[in-house]
């Protein structure tokens, strides 16, 4: 009896841990005259509604907020005539709502509402917390952040499996709702990857640099990671930090011929269009490619020659050019050393290192997950197949929900068909064999 | 643990000459500094494993030390006298690079404290260590050697194009360690590729290092071998502070006449080392064990065999999650994985489940899957 009690009070105190966790949460909502708040649960707010046509106010802590966007519905803590209590009011009767006390620093009209900081506000480097920034919405209907600062995403793993474009996409999406003119700060560290993700990822940078300013920040860029990288407007480099190696091969054997000369182009055409020189470039792609270059000691201009003629020896005819941070400062390909965010925030000419949200962390702690998750379960699935064949329909919708949930560690990393139609004949099939079997 | 030490008779005798050494710890300052040393010492990827100096560093904040002293002694390929008992060739080969350059990111920016490298011995990928750091000391026969590995890691391409590519990525990253330390990359070169000279040229204290045999003073001609270090040579040329026989050496030399030793990371290491070995052998026992019941599982006792089976392999389990170490080495000695194994938990869990349900002797088994090879075009 004990240990039923004991398993009872466990679970619930399981419930109510979850229930916290889920004050983590992050809402959006947009009122009548086109003002917006962002925030979490357990912000202290002001809020001004309408209740039965008489215009109302009252300070308290958003308990949650429930419903489907234009219908939600608020529940905030706070003094209801005298006492205690929780109050309901239905989204579309909010006239503002702005972080409680905070008046001066959130604009006083109703296009200002305010948020509590973003969870990945840092401390200021001296261990002084930093000022919380405001999130509120311009008359020009975009988000905007009282503090400048980045949209960070960590990039890792292999690239079209770990490190993919969709990530890419969806950060970018974030930064748009920001408006023009954001820093998106993509943390590199990548052995390279798929051709096939190269494409996309080239054609997203490409257009993303129309609009806003786009940062690799490089531990690890080897391959497609660097092809990867060599899009942005600036790249800084970790200490530890290599970038290059990026020949295509498929098999065993190096691309050749018309097909190295396209990539060649490419990647040229890549390192021109983030402002470096592409024959510098040109080495990472193929062994026999060579680069050197002066370097005037007065100006610090530095000339580069597609040869060893330079002083100073990039890359022979005998190397494919991986880059440290060495070489690649003293030849103007890195913009910068940083081995922290502190350090990134000086180069990018920022007061601090502020993150505008968290999106782009949890846009990769999300895929990370999937990914993880996906490691775990298909081997599982096989074995559970062979142990329990009577299964198999179960366990095979279970894959082909795999197909949809995590595609490339499926085809690229175990070799799975690309195509699942056959997985679907085959549920099919098994259902007329038991269909046949019951009749 | 703490414990407060002098320097020798012979160091104080020349410690006059201490204060008088640009870049000394002030004499004035009445308080006596704190070392906390840091050791490094067994294979890489088992002994020396990220994972206990996370707690290290943890620690290590708490102390709060004037200088930090990493003792590095590592030789993956070679018999040592002090690995007799510990050099297993079958531990080779299991460091990952990646994740030895988080670790010593980590101790370079969570750590305040003067920083120095004591290299008591290196042979293999722990020299990647060593040269992370600027300030670095080594003891007398110490060796600096070995980072021909990192090229061997690239080992097994035709294409002469996929092999530089690989040769280069792998030796790019082994330079990030470099120049975390703040050396040159064309020393980093000549270490891990045999086919790069080294030389250097010296004007006044400024050493030039070059790829070549031009230089006043040459290290490596041999287009056969990568270039090492001893530590006579190391400090000759430099690249060593200065050679040391023990700890008041070292901190004579860094201008300290006395000194508190803090212990608690030297024991946390230590037991952590004898914790996962221990467990190691443990495991082989559980598995022998897990091995003979699952042999005698038939007739009336085959629930009961299978079960206690599986207790020895849960316990196996426990210890692979508690240490990587144990994982890697159950991987690399037993072939299986954390994920095989709990397939084979899960396998006999469902064996003993349809015996329940008088199932017996259904044929069913515990499978585990392979991966399979990826598609696409690589780059």
């Amino acid at each position: 009896m004990q240990i039923r009690i004991a398993t009872i009070l466990a679970l619930l105190i399981g419930l109510l841990a979850g229930g916290n966790t889920a004050s983590a949460d992050q809402y959006e909502l947009t009122f009548s005259n086109g003002s917006s708040w962002r925030g979490d649960d357990g912000a202290l707010v002001d809020v001004v509604y309408n209740e039965q046509g008489i215009e109302q106010s009252m300070t308290g802590v958003i308990k949650k907020i429930d419903g489907r966007p234009g219908f939600q519905i608020v529940f905030i803590r706070g003094q209801i005539a005298g006492r205690e209590a929780t109050k309901g009011i239905f989204a579309p009767d909010i006239v503002s709502m702005k972080a409680a006390g905070d008046a001066k620093d959130s604009v006083a009209t109703a296009k200002t509402p305010v948020t509590k900081p973003a969870d990945a506000d840092r401390k200021r480097p001296g261990g002084q917390p930093s000022k919380p920034a405001v999130t509120t919405t311009g008359e020009d209907g975009y988000l905007k952040s009282s503090k400048p600062g980045v949209f960070f995403m960590p990039w890792e793993g292999p690239v079209g499996i770990e490190a993919r474009h969709d990530e890419i996409k969806a950060i970018i999406e974030e930064a748009d709702k920001y408006g023009p003119g954001q820093i998106i700060v993509l943390q590199i560290n990548s052995p390279g990857g798929l051709v096939i993700e190269g494409d996309k990822i080239h054609e997203t940078l490409k257009d993303v640099k129309k609009r806003h300013r786009v940062v690799a920040w490089v531990k690890e860029a080897i391959s497609a990671a660097a092809f990867a990288s060599l899009h942005c407007d600036e790249i800084y480099f970790m200490q530890v930090g290599a970038m290059g190696s990026a020949v295509m091969f498929a098999g065993q054997t190096a691309i050749s011929g018309d097909e190295l000369n396209a990539w060649l182009e490419k990647f040229s055409e890549v390192a021109e269009i983030g402002g470096r020189d592409p024959i510098i470039a040109r080495c990472m792609v193929t062994r026999t490619a060579m680069a050197s270059y002066d370097k005037d000691s007065e100006t610090g201009k530095v000339t580069i020659y597609p040869d060893m003629r330079g002083e100073f020896d990039i890359s022979d005819d005998k190397n494919v050019l991986t880059l440290n941070v060495d070489n690649a400062m003293d030849c103007g390909y890195a913009d910068g050393v940083a081995n922290t965010t502190d350090e990134l925030a000086v180069l990018l000419d920022l007061p601090e290192w502020h993150e505008v949200n968290d999106s782009g962390r949890k846009i990769h702690e999300r895929w990370q997950r999937n990914v993880k998750q996906c490691r775990e379960r298909i081997p599982r699935l096989n074995a559970e197949m062979q142990r329990n064949p009577e299964k198999a329909i179960t366990l095979l919708k279970e894959l082909l929900g795999w197909y949809n949930r995590c595609y490339p560690v499926l085809v690229y990393e175990m070799g799975l068909p690309p195509d699942p139609d056959p997985l679907r004949r085959q549920i099919e099939e098994l259902r007329r064999q038991r269909a046949r079997q019951r009749n | 643990m703490s414990l407060k030490k002098s320097i020798s008779m012979a160091g104080i005798a020349i410690a006059g000459f201490a204060v008088s050494l640009p870049g000394v710890a002030n004499a004035s300052d009445n308080r006596v500094p704190v070392v906390y040393v840091v050791p490094m010492s067994g294979q890489m990827g088992t002994d020396i494993h990220p994972s206990i100096y996370d707690k290290v560093i943890e620690d290590a904040l708490k102390v709060n030390p004037d200088v930090i002293v990493y003792q590095l002694k590592s030789a993956d390929i070679d018999n040592n006298f002090y690995l007799a008992g510990n050099d297993d060739r079958r531990e080779f080969g299991m460091a990952k690079i990646g994740e030895y350059r988080d670790l010593a990111r980590a101790l370079h920016q969570k750590l305040d404290a003067r920083q120095v490298m004591w290299v008591e011995d290196s042979v293999g990928l722990g020299s990647l260590l060593a040269l992370s750091w600027p300030e670095m000391y080594m003891s007398d026969g110490a060796r600096l050697w070995g980072l021909a590995r990192v090229s061997m890691m690239a080992a097994g391409w035709s294409d002469p194009d996929v092999a530089s590519k690989m040769l280069n990525a792998w030796v790019g990253m082994g330079n990030g360690f470099l120049q975390l330390g703040g050396h040159p990359l064309e020393i980093g070169w000549a270490m891990m590729r045999p086919e790069y000279a080294l030389s250097a040229s010296f004007k006044g204290r400024k050493v030039t290092w070059t790829n070549d045999t031009a230089g006043q003073w040459v290290v490596d001609s041999n287009d056969e071998r990568v270039a090492n270090f001893s530590a006579s040579l190391a400090e000759d040329m430099g690249l060593s502070e200065g050679t040391v026989e023990n700890l008041d050496d070292l901190m004579f030399l860094l201008g300290y006449r006395e000194y508190d030793e803090v212990e608690s990371g030297k024991d946390m290491v230590k037991k952590y080392v004898e914790d996962w070995r221990r467990t190691f052998d443990r495991c082989k026992s559980w598995y022998a064990d897990a091995q003979q019941k699952l042999g005698w599982a038939s007739g009336d006792d085959a629930i009961r065999y299978l079960g206690a089976a599986k207790t020895d392999l849960e316990k196996i389990l426990r210890a692979c999650k508690q240490y990587p170490a144990v994982a890697a080495r159950w991987q690399q000695d037993y072939g299986m994985s954390i994920l095989q194994l709990e397939l084979q938990i899960e396998g006999i869990k469902d064996q003993i489940g349809d015996m329940r349900r008088g199932n017996r002797g259904s044929g069913r088994r515990g499978g585990n899957s392979g991966r399979g090879g990826g598609g696409g075009r690589g780059l």
